[in-house]
């Protein structure tokens, strides 16, 4: 983090109300991906991961009225303060998502031709013979055999892999600074989730494209993402380099995340889990949200919400157990 | 498509001969002698007994049936026992009436209905949803005999804007006479050029067709706004928005398309229950349609005339639910019709 931040969150609050009460989706203090970086933003499912991707392009359900509180500010720009006419201009152009089920994404009543096709026109006020040719050029780019054919076809005529390359391609086409990934390869069968993630990879490299990918799936964002961000309960509570987090994770939620992978060398034995249950985000744990579950937990942890510290120079946490000394030091990870 | 079409019209015939059957026993268990109303009240029983033979009264019930049927296939629905014409050529007669105010009352439910059904969904909850609902709600609540005349009552006596009742004004009809081509006034005068005439016939036309119109602009204002409703909570929705696409684009062209289907199909069932359902309104605009032929026929007994009725609303149903699903399919690719 030399050079300012592509995108930069601080003190986002997302509140929702719904039918149970309000929820506090999301109360994340910072977190932010630099120009061209892909950055994961891993946690269970719940755990507000979706709602902060839909923040960020201002998108939040209109089914469930709610608040945002805070900022996030992207290339100089706080995203909550813009009109609904320049968020307008900003998604599609500036930041683009793609989704976790690719099919239910795509509009069932038109073919995916004409939908790549009315996202170019739209936003390039180009006339339908250069937006054809464009979402010719973007089929190709997206390895899409047979971009004649698949260009007529409708969602439901396509695989769930084609239909996400589709979804790149849209996401894609205005060559957008910032794409966010929600879970993209989550519906979609192992062989073709690689070849996902690689073109998204191969993608960022070739149009310089940052990358806020969202996923429950540590083994995913290891493979493809520089930094990484830990969320629990609506929060970051780590994030740094995905090699260093993911080699020295030092908050408790990080080591029992890491801890219950498979892994090879340990096979026979029953995985290890980390006790209790996520909370209720109705009402929230005072204080750190992990201390019911933490075996680190303190009298101060209930009390006090952890601010997140630097600890070294490509890591953060927000835990009162660890300070900036332990930066250096191999934690206990035996939980 | 071909062979769908081919093969719901084959459906389709089948249910036209058992609406025909159910029809014909119907009419005959009706305690009633059409050989009696056929001569009137001062016949003698040797009349009486004549006009049984002439009318195949006399056979028993399967050759009356068989009889009745080969004629129903070769266009021969028998002649009414009320007005001794044919009963094919009594119904042509009433039909174009009926068909102008049913389309009418049709075009004025869609630019009414979709547009508010469509602002109620996107102000849920705000005052162009609350007036929709009590609009839509109203509009199918009022009795339609009742909304006929108040707007009588408003529009003829108090601001004297527009005519009690009838198709045209007898001075305009001998001024500029029309010449029909399919029996709807204003369609005709259209097609003519006989503005004077169309001017008239539309003033003729308002009041029926708002009264005729209400119950379905209640039903399609709901069900348009339900149905998009549900489809703007859809995963391709806020895709679209996050594709940057313009409000208008995402909820006229990517929601109302595939939010459109279930108000096709309500409004094809008003359509076809219009065609004769609409007795009250039209006996109290005075207007010669189906609906004002068939309940004078039931009036009458008139069982010839009650069987075509009944079998031409049975056929509008049918075709009209056959129109349905090939829309259905050209909305949503997913159907496939075969």
């Amino acid at each position: 983090m030399v050079s300012e931040p592509l995108l930069s969150i601080r003190n986002l609050r997302v509140q929702l109300s719904t039918d149970r009460g309000l929820v506090h989706a999301v109360d994340l203090s910072h977190l932010t991906v630099g120009r061209g970086e892909t950055c994961g933003l891993v946690g269970e499912t719940g755990c507000g991961k979706t709602m902060t991707g839909l923040s960020i392009l201002g998108l939040l359900p209109t089914s469930a009225p709610g608040t945002v509180e805070g900022e996030i500010w992207f290339r100089g720009r706080d995203l909550l303060k813009r009109g609904p006419a320049e968020m307008r201009r900003i998604r599609g152009r500036e930041i683009s998502m793609i989704f976790q089920d690719p099919v239910s994404s795509l509009n069932p009543a038109f073919t995916v031709g004409e939908q790549l096709a009315r996202v170019i026109r739209w936003h390039r006020r180009v006339g339908s013979r250069a937006a054809r040719q464009a979402a010719l050029d973007m089929c190709s780019l997206v390895r899409l055999p047979d971009p004649e054919q698949v260009l007529r076809r409708y969602p439901h005529q396509l695989s769930g892999g084609m239909c996400q390359r589709i979804g790149i391609a849209i996401a894609l086409a205005l060559r957008p600074h910032l794409l966010i990934a929600d879970e993209p390869t989550t519906s979609l069968d192992v062989t073709i989730q690689a070849q996902i993630l690689r073109l998204i990879a191969d993608l960022q490299d070739r149009l310089g494209t940052a990358v806020l990918l969202i996923s429950h799936d540590l083994g995913v964002v290891a493979q493809v993402c520089d930094r990484v961000a830990v969320m629990y309960a609506g929060d970051v509570v780590e994030q740094g380099a995905t090699a260093r987090v993911l080699a020295r994770p030092l908050h408790p939620y990080t080591q029992g995340l890491l801890a219950s992978l498979p892994s090879r060398g340990a096979s026979g034995r029953p995985l290890p889990a980390i006790p209790g249950t996520v909370p209720s985000l109705i009402h929230p744990p005072p204080g750190c949200r992990f201390h019911p579950r933490c075996s680190l937990a303190a009298p101060r942890c209930s009390r006090e919400r952890p601010r997140p510290r630097a600890v070294g120079p490509e890591q953060e946490v927000a835990c009162h157990a660890r300070g900036p000394h332990e930066g250096g030091d191999r934690p206990d990870a035996s939980g | 498509m071909q062979r769908f079409i081919t093969r719901r019209l084959a459906l389709t015939l089948l249910v036209l001969w058992g609406t025909a059957t159910i029809a014909f026993v119907l009419a005959r268990v009706v305690p009633s002698d059409p050989a009696a109303r056929w001569v009137g009240p001062r016949a003698t029983l040797e009349q009486v007994e004549q006009a049984r033979k002439e009318l195949g009264l006399d056979q028993p019930l399967y050759v009356q049936y068989y009889r009745y049927m080969r004629g129903l296939l070769r266009g021969d629905w028998g002649v009414s026992i009320r007005t001794h014409q044919p009963v094919i050529q009594d119904m042509l007669g009433h039909l174009p009436a009926s068909l102008e105010l049913v389309l009418a009352s049709m075009i004025l439910a869609l630019l009414v209905g979709i547009p508010l059904g469509v602002a109620s969904a996107i102000k849920k909850d705000r005052a162009v949803d609350h007036l929709g609902r009590v609009l839509s709600i109203g509009a199918v609540s009022l009795p339609p005999f009742w909304l006929a005349m108040i707007l009588q009552l408003v529009f003829f006596k108090w601001l004297g804007l527009l005519p009690l009742g009838r198709r045209l004004e007898t001075a305009v009809r001998l001024a500029h006479p029309l010449r029909e081509i399919t029996g709807l006034y204003s369609l005709d005068a259209l097609v003519t050029g006989n503005w004077p005439v169309l001017w008239d016939s539309l003033l003729h036309l308002a009041l029926p067709a708002v009264t005729l119109a209400s119950y379905t602009i209640g039903v399609v204002t709901r069900m348009t706004r339900s149905s998009l409703l549900e489809v703007l909570n859809e995963d391709y929705i806020r895709a679209a928005r996050s594709y940057g696409l313009p409000e208008r684009v995402v909820v006229l062209r990517y929601a109302l398309k595939n939010a459109i289907a279930p108000t096709v199909t309500v409004l094809a069932l008003c359509l076809a229950y219009s065609l004769v359902g609409t007795f009250v309104i039209e006996a109290v605009f005075a207007w010669p349609g189906l609906g004002y032929y068939m309940a004078q026929s039931v009036i009458a007994v008139d069982y010839t005339a009650i069987i075509g009725c009944t079998v031409l609303v049975a056929a509008a149903y049918a075709l009209l639910n056959l129109g349905v699903d090939i829309v259905h399919a050209l909305l949503d690719p997913r159907i496939s019709l075969g």
